[in-house]
């Protein structure tokens, strides 16, 4: 591979990396606020 | 209504970091591939940074009782594994046409991998756990005792004979960096410290709503159980 083949790489895992974990941080938030929601109108049913 | 995961501004800022390693000269031995430790040496640093703030939230947390410091200490844990992960992801790659090979038995990579994988047993620890209390004082204990890892994994290249090369900012006497490869650094340190700061408000957010939703499903099966001992309990 060239040397930027490389840096591609190595950028393209940096952002991949941090985009999913923020990902995953939007997908927790999420379903947790749905989670807390179907509590709450469960409860007052 | 809980904040939003600043989602725009963390590309922007990650947009930014990338950019500054792509102006950045090309060096005179490294050539291009020199441009791949504008993101594996930030990413080092914010491992380093996750895991010092983990420790004083550890110490905070045992110090007042406090859950807000043991929520600050779960997520710092949690982003410093994954910055470590790709820290070590990145050296993978820039080692493979440096040195001829992904990975090597060297002092620096083996403490650091060693380092990633107890941080990755405080996070195991903390979902086996499922009293909060507990979990909070065992985790801190472990938060604290961990971090005597990271100075042995930053002075790794000085107490052995290493293929790693000594640190280039983070060292014990003056940098030796030409001024232009300077600045790219420390604004992709900057960066990267950045998007570090606002991940993890962002994730001690979530920790603050997974507690809410705990408390919120405890009280509802105490009232749901309540409801269903109720008449038992009256015929005994």
């Amino acid at each position: 591979m060239s040397d930027w083949g490389w840096v591609a790489l190595g950028f393209a895992a940096t952002g991949i990396t941090i985009g999913a974990y923020l990902g995953s941080l939007v997908y927790r938030r999420r379903s947790l606020l749905q989670r807390i929601e179907a509590v709450r109108s469960q409860d007052s049913a | 209504m809980t904040k939003r995961v600043p989602t725009l501004a963390i590309l922007v800022l990650l947009g930014a970091a990338l950019v500054a390693g792509l102006v950045a000269p090309e060096d005179a031995v490294q050539g291009n591939l020199a441009r791949l430790l504008n993101v594996h040496v930030p990413a080092a640093w914010v491992a380093y940074l996750a895991f010092g703030v983990t420790l004083v939230a550890s110490i905070g947390y045992l110090v007042t009782k406090r859950a807000s410091w043991d929520r600050v200490a779960a997520a710092s844990a949690e982003l410093g594994v994954v910055f470590t992960a790709l820290t070590i992801f990145l050296g993978m790659i820039w080692g493979k046409p440096i040195w001829g090979v992904y990975w090597t038995w060297d002092a620096r990579l083996t403490s650091t991998a060693v380092m990633f994988f107890v941080y990755l047993g405080y996070l195991a620890l903390r979902r086996s756990i499922p009293d909060r209390e507990t979990r909070a004082k065992r985790s801190a204990i472990l938060g604290i005792v961990a971090i005597a890892q990271l100075p042995v994994v930053h002075f790794s290249v000085y107490w052995w004979r290493t293929l790693h090369q000594p640190p280039t900012l983070l060292r014990p006497d003056e940098v030796q960096m030409d001024p232009p490869f300077l600045i790219a650094f420390l604004v992709a340190f900057s960066l990267f410290t950045i998007i570090y700061a606002v991940l993890l408000a962002a994730r001690v957010r979530i920790e603050a709503l997974e507690a809410e939703a705990d408390e919120l499903i405890a009280t509802t099966a105490v009232v749901a159980g309540d409801a269903i001992s109720t008449p038992t309990g009256g015929r005994s």
